[in-house]
């Protein structure tokens, strides 16, 4: 489908170690234009991945070309950085600005040098997240979602070729995942965009392609919807507990679902989800941290 | 997403008006204002008015709402012929903040005791603490332990070498006037208030070497406890023979040289490899 032209990022065996322990173990991973879903729980290596995007780590081991250029060498990691938007998971802010001036300082780092057309950028893209009405008030002043929102606006600047999203959704409301939805999908019309999260729930909402990531391992990659037919045939609804299934939860209904290779007693099929899946996935290889999950 | 409902709308009258100039300097800020909030209004104006023009308009009516206004330090760096970008790069040095200033007073607060407090304790009070509130300023101005957004600024284009010169520039222009003012507060000799400048100096630039191995904040303690070891170490020897002439032996025509070697050396060293500080996962 996609041809090699269009590969924006080709990770090969990329390994990455945190001196004895491996957060990231031969990694292989294409993405072309589009939004791709970074899925897995916490500790599986997501935001590794996502720095050795963001060119602000190295990899221990293996081949990393971004946007066709090699992340390291000086030149080209510049390079790339003029192409890039990221959001890191933790985006701190400098000490008594307004998101205006936060996002204007990101501005000027990504080299925007005329004061008012960088102003005008800084206007659109808080316009973008619906922040423009709150860019004179200090960041510490703003609720947690209204601060992820300014984070996120910095890395709309210059519309890059390339948006590393770790965690975007962290603190926002369902209205406001909508409205990021829409603004995400007008961009992967020609950018590439890849988002972190742990929740099923963004993946679902907002992305066409999935890559699940467990142990520093990719378990899964491709479209959203032949994960989500992986698990057909083995989710099911009944009235009571099942002891033998992956896991099983009560829904709004008052019955239990279950994700199971087996039918459970006096059980009816159901249509899967992407959560299904992503339960039946990990079911597979960590049953421990799926008991935690249904907990 | 989260808009606040305006409570009255522009009617067409006043828009037109508004449009052709006709409104009074007040009346035309309040509608102004009001266009910034409300959708409505504004796609009412832009029925009423040749697209093309208010386009034009309206981006620089939202860029003068929206753009704050420059503060003192802002107006000052611009008048001292920094470019617009570089004054907001300075702007954002987390030293130039809250704690460095906090730093810079106590630095004058001990300089004045001292100097109440008799001649030669004063001096040496001072030579132990005017060079490190600039090391410690550069080790509090850059680097994932003092800097929030210090990701973002690495994930730039921009040079983070760049980013750490304007930083400690800002940090030194600010630490430099200030410690030389407590100096002369002083008694003693005026030669000593200037010739602190060259252990301040090394320091920095050893400051800045050794972040390109360690975190800079480990990198400034290390540099802090070694000039407290030095001006320790030739206290002792100074109150063995004559109280005070250990300001003199560390300022003295002999030792100046060391610090500048110390500093071109360490500055060297910095240029070669600072480019491992473009990366980020390195040093947190
Ligand atoms: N700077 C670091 N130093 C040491 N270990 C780290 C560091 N960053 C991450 N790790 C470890 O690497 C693994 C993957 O972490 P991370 O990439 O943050 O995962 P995720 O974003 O999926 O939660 C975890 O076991 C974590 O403890
Ligand atoms: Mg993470
Ligand atoms: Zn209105």
């Amino acid at each position: 489908m996609s041809t090699i032209s269009s590969t924006s990022v080709m990770f090969t065996g990329v390994t990455r170690r945190y001196g004895n322990s491996t957060a990231l173990d031969h990694v292989d991973l294409s993405l072309q234009p589009g939004v791709t879903g970074l899925l897995g729980p916490n500790g599986a290596g997501k935001t590794t991945l996502l720095r050795l995007l963001g060119t602000v780590l190295a990899p221990t081991e293996g081949r990393c070309r971004i946007l066709g250029l090699d992340p390291g060498s000086h030149e080209d990691r510049t390079e790339i950085r003029r192409s890039l938007g990221y959001l890191p998971q933790e985006a701190g802010y400098p000490r008594g600005f307004t998101a205006f001036q936060f996002v204007d300082y990101v501005a000027a780092l990504k080299e925007w040098t005329d004061r008012s057309q960088r102003h005008a950028e800084v206007r659109r893209v808080l316009a973008l997240v619906g922040m423009e009405e709150l860019a004179g008030t200090k960041m510490r002043r703003l609720s947690g979602g209204q601060r992820r929102r300014v984070a996120l606006a910095q890395a709309f600047l210059g519309s890059p070729e390339l948006l590393v999203l770790d965690e975007p959704t962290n603190g926002l409301d369902p209205e406001q995942r909508a409205s990021l939805r829409g603004v995400l999908s007008d961009l992967a019309r020609r950018a590439t965009v890849l988002l972190a999260t742990h929740q099923t729930e963004d993946v679902a909402a907002l992305c066409e392609r999935v890559v699940v990531l467990d142990s520093g391992r990719v378990r899964y990659d491709g479209p959203v919807r032949e994960l989500v037919a992986q698990a057909a045939g083995r989710v099911w609804l009944a009235d009571e507990e099942s002891p033998s299934a992956l896991s099983s939860w009560r829904v709004g209904t008052g019955r239990y679902r279950h994700v199971a290779h087996e039918a459970p007693l006096g059980a009816e099929l159901a249509e899967p989800t992407l959560e299904d899946a992503y339960l039946l996935l990990r079911g597979g290889q960590a049953d421990d941290a799926v008991a935690g999950m249904t907990a | 997403m989260n808009r606040t409902q305006p409570t009255w709308h522009a009617d067409e009258s006043l828009l037109t008006a508004y449009l052709d100039g006709r409104t009074s300097a007040a009346v035309s800020a309040s509608v102004e204002q009001h266009l910034v909030r409300c959708g409505q209004c504004r796609s009412g104006v832009r029925q009423l008015s040749d697209p093309v023009p208010f386009q034009g308009i309206w981006d620089s009516i939202v860029t003068d709402i929206s753009a704050p206004a420059p503060t003192r330090l802002e107006v000052f760096l611009r008048h001292l012929g920094l470019a617009d970008r570089d004054v907001v790069l300075v702007r954002s040095t987390p030293a130039v903040q809250g704690a460095w200033v906090l730093g810079i007073l106590l630095c004058l607060l001990f300089a004045t005791i001292a100097a109440a407090s008799g001649a030669a304790y004063g001096s040496l009070l001072f030579l132990w603490t005017a060079p490190l509130v600039p090391v410690l300023a550069v080790a509090m101005s850059f680097g994932p332990h003092a800097d929030p957004s210090w990701e973002l600024a690495v994930a730039s284009p921009s040079s983070p070498v760049r980013l750490i010169l304007l930083r400690s520039g800002a940090v030194i222009a600010t630490a430099v006037p200030l410690s030389a003012l407590a100096g002369a507060v002083l008694p003693g000799s005026p030669w000593a208030s200037i010739a602190w400048l060259m252990p301040s100096l090394a320091g920095v630039a050893l400051t800045l070497a050794l972040a390109t191995w360690w975190p800079v904040t480990h990198a400034g303690a290390g540099v802090a406890l070694a000039w407290t070891a030095v001006s320790g170490a030739t206290a002792a020897d100074g109150y063995r023979s004559s109280v005070g002439s250990a300001t003199v032996e560390l300022l003295s025509a002999d030792v100046l040289p060391v610090y500048l070697v110390i500093a071109v050396v360490a500055g060297a060293v910095f240029a070669v490899r600072s480019d491992r500080l473009s990366h980020f996962g390195e040093f947190s």
